[in-house]
């Protein structure tokens, strides 16, 4: 068993490669509307934000607000990207599927439930979290880097913050946790996290760094 | 040797890749130079880049090496960012565009008191003893509403709360506890983050950043 009372995923980059290939698509369409963005800019800047987060980081970055032929189009690709599925990070399913019985999970995301539910069930994994999968646009009013959200999920689950570990892979979304107290690993595993990513974590002040979920396995003592 | 404009040219893309993440503006957040201990030709070096903001934390430090550099720079503005003791309020009013560091009334009551003598109002931060530190300055957590009023009906401008996270420990906890404090108490700024943790400072809230090593040392 573990030696933590519950573990909370980040959804995005944790469990499917969703920031790669959305970071793909934000790329070529900011592009397309005149903003040359490269998909590795995409990441530096605008991963783990969502909802006017998100906009406010692009619209300063561009200098400019967006035209309203961008948020029609971001629509489009999540609604393609809902109905035919993202691929999911490299163990990421196994490792889900092998937690223990009794340890409470839960996923803690910017995104909303209905794209966690939708691709969870895309991912076989509809039932794994039960209700506990919580939205930072849905369940708090401050999402990350505001640790509200971790400790929205580790109430939910009834266990004490500093008895749980996070799973994050955004600079976003470590600082978020480690401002929660948690016991946090920075998983590097996903496509988008380029070399030097944990390096980047660490500089956040994140002491557990994982490439893969063996590592994980190992640092939450579930070997 | 790395020169100080590309150190200062580093620093600043950091805030901006910071401020960016959280979806803040790059220019919401002042960088203070901590040059407490530093020589005027290390402070020169960084004036000539342009920059403005320096931190001090001692009233005689400030008045042996600053009047020089201030007949040079008189845009310059000095940070009180130490323990600052009642009967030196006169001289603090004097020096510094910002103090950092009322952490108790007594000295709120000798600034109010040099503030209406001299005509001269510095923003103050409350410092905050945020870890709960037995020797650590500041005020205590509960007495920040008490001590937020009393400077808001003094003729100072109250600039935000400010707070020192304990040594060795991950300060993201203590920074995101400041800012919820200083929402709770419609306090709008937030002097925190120093070197090694100035990212995730401004990913929680940081107004004012105080920066010392990666201001003035090769890294």
């Amino acid at each position: 068993m573990s030696r933590f009372a519950a573990i909370i995923f980040d959804f995005d980059g944790v469990l499917i490669e969703s920031e790669f290939d959305g970071n793909r698509q934000l790329a070529a369409l900011l592009t397309d509307l005149g903003h040359q963005t490269s998909v590795e800019e995409a990441l530096k800047h605008y991963v783990g934000l969502s909802g006017p987060q998100f906009v406010a980081a692009i619209e300063t970055r561009i200098g400019t607000t967006l035209p309203p032929q961008f948020h029609a189009r971001r629509t489009e690709q999540t609604v393609r990207a809902l109905r035919e599925g993202v691929a999911a990070v490299a163990g990421a399913v196994d490792f889900v599927r092998s937690l223990p019985q009794g340890l409470p999970r839960a996923v803690a995301s910017s995104s909303t439930t209905s794209w966690i539910a939708g691709h969870l069930a895309h991912l076989g994994l509809a039932d794994a979290f039960g209700s506990h999968v919580y939205s930072g646009r849905e369940h708090v009013a401050r999402g990350k880097p505001e640790p509200d959200l971790y400790l929205y999920a580790a109430d939910q689950l009834g266990v004490d913050i500093a008895h749980t570990v996070i799973l994050e892979d955004s600079e976003v979304g470590v600082t978020g946790a480690l401002a929660s107290g948690a016991t946090v690993i920075g998983l590097a595993a996903g496509r988008h996290c380029f070399d030097g990513h944990g390096d980047t974590l660490r500089a956040l002040g994140v002491k557990h760094i994982a490439h893969d979920f063996d590592e994980v396995r190992r640092l939450i003592g579930l070997d | 040797m790395i020169a100080a404009a590309e150190r200062l040219d580093r620093i600043h893309s950091d805030i901006a890749v910071a401020a960016r993440l959280a979806g803040r503006k790059p220019e919401t957040v002042q960088l203070i130079a901590v040059s407490k201990g530093r020589t005027a030709e290390e402070i020169e070096s960084l004036l000539a880049a342009g920059h403005r903001d320096f931190g001090e934390n001692r009233v005689q430090e400030v008045a042996a090496k600053w009047p020089d550099l201030l007949a040079h720079y008189p845009d310059v503005r000095l940070h009180a960012i130490g323990r600052l003791q009642s009967n030196k309020a006169g001289e603090a009013l004097a020096l510094f565009h910002t103090i950092h560091s009322l952490d108790r009334r007594s000295l709120l009551d000798a600034l109010a008191k040099e503030a209406v003598r001299t005509s001269r109002c510095p923003g103050v931060y409350l410092q905050v003893n945020i870890g709960e530190e037995e020797q650590k300055g500041g005020c205590a957590i509960g007495d920040i509403g008490a001590l937020a009023a009393a400077v808001r009906s003094s003729p100072l401008a109250l600039a935000g709360l400010m707070a020192i996270p304990p040594l060795g420990a991950e300060p993201a906890p203590y920074f995101a506890l400041l800012a919820k404090l200083a929402r709770a108490n419609s306090i709008a700024g937030l002097s925190i983050g120093m070197s090694g943790d100035f990212k995730t400072a401004i990913m929680l809230g940081a107004t004012a950043v105080r920066i010392g090593t990666a201001m003035f040392d090769d890294r």
